[in-house]
């Protein structure tokens, strides 16, 4: 109702009232940012300065210069761009096969009522698997590598999605349905008009959890079978005692994570702009 | 001449793995065309059940429902139903949510595109078309729902208690609205309802079930000035005597 166009049509015609209490919104917004940026500051400072001052050990405990160097030297030899595209690569591909996949399967079992049923079981007992369990499994069947890694990424999201997707499709508005029913809709048309448009929400949130759930699933993957990514990077680090490296690599992966997470949430705000 | 509407015996039984429990146990009436009826009864009774299997959503576990002669035996163009919330759909503008039913018949004539502009601008919400649901009033939404049902134009239609979810005085507005949607589009109406004075001063007839299992207990004929809207109905001084039987006849079953 109060839209923004109605907000600056009367801003020329604020009270001293609601000018004061603007004033005070916009006073507390600056305190809450300028408290935020100096934490970070006064974190990296004192990390820094204790290792200057020899009060922590920097060569189990790195420094942020350190940090900072190896970054650049690691982007000087190309390495940073080599490991984080691999990573980046996975990861992207293991969100987009199990969102895609996850979500069809979630379709299936909406459209047969039976074959849910059916699977009912199944689905509790893999959810509440560790999938990370099935890691050596996956890297004999698949073969170690780039695949075994995805597929990790893949079994840690779907069923996950698979649940989500599902309850979204299964909470649609069942006098709706039978709205569309009674206009002589077809399971089809259901599907198409009613029931995908609704959950576009759940979907997109489902897009955010996979967003994170992805990096977490490749990250593993890496771990335990690779020779190349940002998850290699860190194991190698840590086993040679390279502590530097080991950081700087979990900092690229700490912001490609959150660019990832950015786009999704960009996306869920054009999204749902036309939603209600 | 063969009634518009007709109701035989219908029978319906729901299963549960407990047993079988009858909801619907002989209802027999029928409608001329063009006229208005009331289904009143106890709550749970049955009454939203009938008109399902009328628009043949629920198939019934005896007896025939027949429109204009011929046997209903699945949802059909011919009957549009409004339900109690306006279930429009929030990502679609007015004139696409008022379109569903023509999508889903695959109609894209010129003729029905032309029909339910015209019904959109005769009932003011010409402005709105672009639209979305959220935007409008409980009241407008209503009228929506309604022009959304007509779309098709169905020949019957059925409206489950489409009042219930508005508030006191928007409700008055709407009844008188739908009343005369109604009237100028001469369509034969079947309106459930647990309220028993908007049954009387909306309707020709008044069909009063029983409890579970439900049967016709009675059928009471209203004969208030139709051309007045329901709210001016209410002023006449049969509107109390008619109240006062309904409700006796709903008590004593």
């Amino acid at each position: 109702m109060f839209g923004r166009s109605w907000i600056v049509d009367k801003k020329l015609m604020y009270s001293a009232e609601h000018l004061d209490f603007l004033r005070q919104e916009k006073k507390d917004r600056v305190i809450v940012h300028t408290c935020q940026i100096a934490i970070l500051i006064v974190f990296l400072v004192l990390w820094e300065l204790l290792g200057y001052f020899n009060l922590i050990n920097t060569f189990i405990m790195s420094s942020p210069s350190r940090i900072l160097n190896t970054i650049i030297k690691l982007y000087a030899s190309g390495e940073l761009l080599y490991h984080s595209a691999i990573t980046l690569y996975e990861t992207v591909l293991g969100f987009v096969i199990a969102t895609t996949l996850g979500t069809l399967i979630a379709l299936l079992l909406w459209w047969s009522e039976k074959l849910r049923k059916i699977l009912d079981p199944y689905i509790v007992v893999l959810n509440s698997l560790p999938k990370i369990a099935l890691g050596p499994i996956i890297i004999i069947w698949v073969g170690a590598g780039i695949q075994s890694i995805v597929t990790i990424c893949v079994l840690i999201l779907i069923i996950v999605t698979i649940i989500s997707m599902l309850n979204a499709f299964r909470e649609c508005d069942k006098d709706k349905i039978l709205l569309m029913k009674s206009m002589g809709a077809s399971t089809l048309q259901i599907l198409w008009k009613l029931v995908l448009p609704s959950s576009i929400p759940n979907f997109v949130s489902v897009l955010k959890i996979n967003v994170g759930l992805s990096w977490v699933g490749t990250i593993i993957g890496e771990y335990l079978v690779s020779s190349a990514g940002l998850g290699y990077l860190i194991v190698y680090g840590s086993q040679v005692f390279q502590l530097d490296l080991v950081m700087a690599s979990t900092l690229i992966l700490c912001i490609l994570a959150c660019l990832m997470y950015f786009l999704v949430a960009l996306l869920e705000k054009k999204v749902l702009k036309s939603w209600h | 001449m063969q009634p518009f509407l007709q109701l035989t015996n219908i029978k319906l039984n729901y299963h549960n793995n407990e047993g079988e429990l009858p909801a619907l146990n002989d209802i027999n009436f029928s409608l001329k065309k063009n006229e208005f009826v009331a289904i009143v009864g106890p709550s749970g009774c049955g009454k939203t059940t009938i008109l399902s299997i009328i628009s043949g959503i629920l198939k019934q576990s005896g007896g025939k429902v027949t429109l204009e002669g011929e046997e209903i035996t699945t949802t059909t163009r011919k009957i549009g139903y409004m339900f109690q919330k306006d279930q429009l759909f929030g990502w679609r503008t007015i004139k696409q949510n008022v379109n569903l039913g023509l999508e889903i018949c695959k109609d894209k004539s010129p003729e029905s595109k032309k029909f339910v502009d015209e019904l959109l601008t005769k009932y003011g919400l010409a402005d709105f078309m672009n639209k979305h649901p959220h935007e409008l009033s409980g009241g407008m939404r209503q009228r929506v729902a309604l022009i959304r049902t007509l779309a098709t134009k169905p020949k019957l239609l059925l409206l489950d208690e489409p009042f219930g979810a508005l508030d006191y005085q928007t409700r008055q507005k709407v009844i008188d609205d739908v009343s005369s949607i109604i009237r100028n589009e001469k369509i034969t109406s079947i309106l459930v309802t647990h309220d028993i004075s908007e049954a009387i001063c909306m309707t020709d007839r008044i069909i009063v079930l029983s409890n579970r299992p439900a049967t016709v207990r009675k059928i009471i004929n209203v004969d208030l000035d139709k051309s007045l809207p329901p709210s001016k109905r209410k002023n006449a001084k049969e509107f109390t005597e008619l109240l006062n039987y309904v409700w006796k006849e709903l008590d004593s079953g």
